[in-house]
């Protein structure tokens, strides 16, 4: 009866979510897929290949269907994780190395687990806008990845000590050639010892880094009834986040769920087909740059944002948005929002809502509360 | 698949190396067997990786007959279930051998050489490396 109820409450509030349209909560974060957010036209399904077999077996299908450039296709891949690689391991994976007697942070080497998007989908445009064109082809391109990152020393000496303790639980209970190799894998998935030692990985590696620097980048492309003459461009857009979290648990605590958070941001975007009031296309460059506060005390959060919007075209028509919000995550698929401030523009500028993310992982849709 | 190289005669040394590329928690341990049951372990990894590097094994008159089994554990619980498939696919393992008439000779894991669990988040590599005086007749 619970989760009907709930269930129920949480329909009507993401009816009621987004009452300003145009206003969206996730307005700061980074687009998970670059290439996406700059098409006039959502792609209706996106492929997440995880292997170079499925993601050319899925845009060679995707072609020969169209018999060229795919009508509605888009696809999100990090393509690091298609090849072999001599030299990895679980340390350089997390981000450091053992170099001489110490282990030193790699800050750099989140950079190659980075993901390309990809994006193709035909439209039927108003005939006003690009004249004589009533189809148009939109490709997006666009790549998104963790430029820099520190997780700190005392996160770094806690991973070598649990690599340690998984390796000297392992030795323990493996090291014997008889046992079959399909019989030691079930022992090593079902020993409770290190299962634990995994879950403590698993909560420090979940931590906030100390600092971190995040790039995503994108450009979007379009032409008429597949000549790729007429090609031109429609956008571009660059996101740079800087953020440095310090954890307020103590020390000793392997599960660190209070934060003070500060995060930088700037955000440029290029629009080449801006439809302006008078009903012209013209080109607008805007650049939004500020700051966000957060602090986060377990499942609940409180953040200010301020946004300053420039219009690099037409510096009369500067913005800036300055907003409050508060976040209480009730499960891992359940985050509710409420939002008060003064959002970009002169008028319609109230910022008054709240909001529901459902369904966060996309896998479970079951809300429990403890 | 099991394999062989050939270590020729003679007090010769011969020398292993074993290079494992992956983002999962893994080790390795070497074994050497004079028959199916009988076996000493010769080396394994240390904490930070699962390799071994290039160290010797015995000469070719105390290695022949014998063969070595060199098993890597890889856990992949800490990544993305829907990775799990092609990060199996994709653990880089060499194992080198050396000191033989032929010179190195690299071996890799084949697809029939691991075994994973229900869950498909651990496999289990074992590479098995006859080491005989002459080629096969």
């Amino acid at each position: 009866m619970k989760k009907i109820l709930i269930s129920f409450l949480a329909g009507i509030l993401v009816c009621q979510a987004y009452p300003q349209g145009d206003i969206q909560l996730e307005d700061l974060q980074m687009p998970a897929s670059p290439a996406f957010v700059l098409l006039d036209v959502a792609p209706s399904s996106i492929e997440r290949p995880t292997t170079i077999k499925a993601f050319t077996t899925s845009l060679v299908n995707n072609i020969t269907e169209t018999n060229g450039i795919p009508e509605n296709y888009a696809v999100d891949f990090a393509p690091y994780w298609f090849f072999r690689h001599k030299n990895l391991t679980v340390m350089k994976y997390w981000g450091f190395n053992h170099i001489g007697d110490q282990y030193r942070e790699t800050p750099f080497s989140q950079m190659r687990y980075g993901s390309l998007s990809m994006a193709s989908v035909r439209s039927q445009i108003p005939v006003d806008t690009l004249a004589e064109l009533q189809y148009v082809n939109n490709i997006a391109f666009g790549f998104r990845t963790c430029l820099f990152q520190i997780r700190g020393a005392s996160a770094i000496d806690e991973l070598v000590k649990l690599n340690k303790k998984y390796k000297d639980r392992l030795k323990e209970i493996a090291d014997n050639p008889l046992i079959p190799g399909s019989e030691l894998a079930n022992v090593i998935a079902g020993d409770e010892d290190l299962l634990n030692t995994i879950n403590d990985i698993r909560s420090v590696l979940a931590r906030k880094p100390v600092f971190a620097i995040d790039l995503a980048a994108s450009g979007a492309w379009s032409f008429g009834n597949s000549d790729f003459n007429s090609i031109s461009i429609n956008r571009y857009g660059l996101w740079l986040i800087l953020s440095y979290s310090q954890s307020l648990n103590k020390k000793e605590k392997t599960i660190k769920e209070n934060y003070l958070s500060l995060y930088a941001t700037t955000r440029f975007l290029s629009d080449h087909k801006f439809l302006n009031e008078e009903g012209n296309i013209s080109t607008v460059q805007m650049m939004d740059a500020g700051g966000k506060a957060e602090l986060e005390l377990g499942r609940f959060s409180i953040a200010y944002e301020y946004l300053a919007r420039l219009n690099l075209t037409n510096s009369g028509q500067q913005s800036f948005r300055s907003s409050g919000t508060i976040s209480y995550r009730a499960s891992e698929q359940f985050l509710i929002t409420a939002a008060f401030g003064k959002n970009f523009g002169s008028l319609n500028n109230l910022i008054s809502q709240i909001g529901i993310q459902w369904g966060l992982t996309g896998k479970n849709q079951e809300v429990t509360f403890d | 698949m099991r394999e062989h190289y050939i270590i020729g005669q003679g007090a010769r040394p011969i020398s292993l190396e074993v290079k494992i590329g992956t983002p999962g928690l893994a080790h390795t341990w070497v074994y050497l067997f004079s028959d199916e049951t009988t076996f000493e372990k010769i080396a394994e990894s240390g904490d930070d990786d699962a390799n071994i590097a290039k160290m010797p094994i015995g000469t070719a008159d105390e290695l022949d007959g014998k063969f070595l089994k060199i098993r890597t554990s890889v856990d992949f619980r800490l990544m993305d279930p829907e990775q799990w498939p092609q990060l199996i696919e994709t653990i880089f393992c060499e194992y080198i051998l050396s000191g033989g008439p032929e010179g190195e000779q690299v071996f890799r894991c084949q697809a029939d050489d691991k075994s994973i669990n229900g869950e498909g988040n651990i496999v289990i590599i074992d590479k098995i490396i006859d080491l005989i005086q002459s080629p096969p007749a």
